[in-house]
């Protein structure tokens, strides 16, 4: 697994100073914009662009390589889920600590909302995570450029039933219904029901993996 | 002889192309050359015994094991060169080093750091700067520091100077020098498998032509030069292709020692595995 897990690091490591620099902007901007939550976004935008640059890789033959080491199919599997949730935690925790200091800086502590911050934080780390366990399986069926075709069906798929609601419903209706939603133990449903969700998106999304690769051809 | 690698009545199938059923056992502690042309199933054969894909129809088994009973890190025995290291042009020699010490369980640092030496190889420069005969000493430096005692190349030659062919071949030379080593190697380069190869396999359209040992091959094997009317007097069943042009045929023959006995009516001319191919591919098979 270690030997898998520094194979996908070192292959990535290229990209590091581009990211360093693409997060160093974004720190600067979000520091002008007085808005913290904005680092934790792009931060992820990154981690979703590193996803597809190390599933690339693997497309490039590094599949192929790995089959000829003494790992199952099953270990690469694992490997490619902790890597991913591995980066994904490292970019989180980076831009959480970077949206921290820009909040000492900007007075935010004194004048901003610190429980809406944390909300706002982790429904992006979550959006992302199940984009995450979206793509993974698609991306081992079909190759990465496919599963660049899924993202835009996940992202506009939630958009328009989001859409289509506020039609039917209405924007006032569906608004007092999350609002009584998120009212139950001041959030406490949401964050469970959140995370029973990724949980079990998760946990499909893995096992679908697994079946899809000890299946796959190389 | 003990055998590495038996395949019995192995089938793959794909839409516009069918591999076997192959039977053919690869002996323990030799080299077996396996030739053919393009798209006649020697990467396919070679995936199939290291499982990276799944056979249809029949058993592999790997010194006496069924695959699918084997280990589940059975590839630490195992050296193996298929493909160039495209995924990893990032990375560079000692990082390679640094992910198989963690992969392999028998990982020889020194010995790789040894081959490096050897090959010249820059540990700290890119994989993407070297010349494909590098990339391919890199794959091979990997492949042999790790105590493997079988060895499964796919093209591990190819487009390589003669130089470093001479080289691997050398290499290989060596590493069957222990009895329990044994080296499957596929090439199109067939003077380099008739350098090394005890044994030749000869795949055509997904089918095993022969399986044979080379020297008693080459020695069996001849080709005979005469009019369509001296080919008449040779024994059909010696005659294996043979290869008409407008003013003479072209016969390649078996039993050479017993065919000799009509010298002086032909001349019977040594041949080699390019040429055995070339009439078995080529000629009219009889």
């Amino acid at each position: 697994m270690k030997g898998l897990l520094l194979k996908d690091y070192y292959c990535l490591k290229q990209y590091l100073r581009q990211y360093v620099f693409i997060l160093i902007f974004f720190v600067a901007l979000s520091f002008l914009l007085k808005s913290p939550t904005y680092l934790i976004v792009m931060s992820m935008v990154c981690s979703m662009s590193l996803m597809f640059a190390s599933l690339q890789t693997e497309d490039m033959g590094g599949y192929l390589y790995s089959m000829t080491l003494p790992v199952s199919r099953k270990m690469i599997v694992k490997e490619k889920y902790l890597f991913l949730l591995l980066m994904m935690l490292f970019l989180f925790a980076f831009s959480v600590a970077g949206s921290l200091v820009i909040m000492a800086c900007t007075g935010f502590f004194e004048t901003g909302n610190m429980i809406e911050w944390m909300a706002g934080n982790l429904s992006v780390a979550w959006i992302y995570l199940i984009i995450n366990a979206l793509i993974i399986p698609v991306a081992l069926k079909w190759r990465t450029e496919k599963a660049r075709f899924l993202l835009m069906g996940i992202i506009a798929v939630p958009a328009a039933i989001v859409l289509i609601m506020v039609q039917i419903v209405g924007g006032e209706s569906l608004n007092f219904w999350l609002e009584r939603l998120f009212a139950v133990g001041n959030g406490l449903l949401v964050l469970i029901i959140g995370i029973l969700v990724l949980a079990g998106i998760y946990a499909g999304s893995y096992l679908i993996s697994q079946r899809v690769f000890s299946g796959k051809e190389f | 002889m003990d055998s590495a690698i038996s395949l019995r009545n192995v089938v793959k199938q794909y839409d516009t192309f069918q591999l076997g059923g192959l039977n053919l056992d690869i002996p323990r502690g030799c080299i077996t050359g396996l030739v053919g042309e393009n798209g006649a199933g020697k990467t396919t054969m070679l995936k199939l015994i290291l499982g990276m894909i799944h056979k249809d129809q029949g058993n592999i088994s790997l010194y006496g094991t069924m695959q699918e009973e084997l280990p589940e890190k059975w590839r630490n025995d195992v050296g193996v060169i298929m493909g160039e290291l495209d995924f990893a042009s990032a990375m560079n020699a000692r990082q390679i080093g640094v992910c198989m010490e963690h992969i392999f369980s028998g990982w020889k640092k020194k010995e790789f750091g040894n081959y490096l030496k050897q090959f010249k190889i820059d540990p700290e420069k890119k994989i993407k700067d070297y010349s494909k005969g590098m990339k391919m000493k890199l794959n091979l430096a990997v492949s042999l520091s790790h105590d493997a005692k079988l060895l499964i190349f796919d093209e591990a030659t190819s487009g390589l100077d003669p130089v470093v062919r001479d080289e691997i071949l050398d290499i290989l030379l060596d590493f069957i020098q222990d009895e329990n080593h044994t080296v499957l190697i596929s090439s199109h380069i067939t003077s380099d498998l008739e350098k090394i190869s005890d044994y030749i396999a000869f795949l055509h359209e997904g089918k095993l032509v022969f399986f044979m040992n080379k020297d008693e091959m080459l020695y069996d094997y001849g080709v005979v030069r005469c009019s369509q009317e001296e080919l008449s007097k040779i024994p059909r069943e010696q005659i294996v292709a043979v290869k008409k042009s407008r003013f003479q045929c072209e016969a390649l023959v078996s039993g050479r020692e017993k065919l000799g006995k009509l010298a002086g009516e032909f001349v019977i001319d040594q041949t080699n595995i390019e040429e055995i191919i070339l009439f078995l591919v080529k000629g009219e098979r009889r």
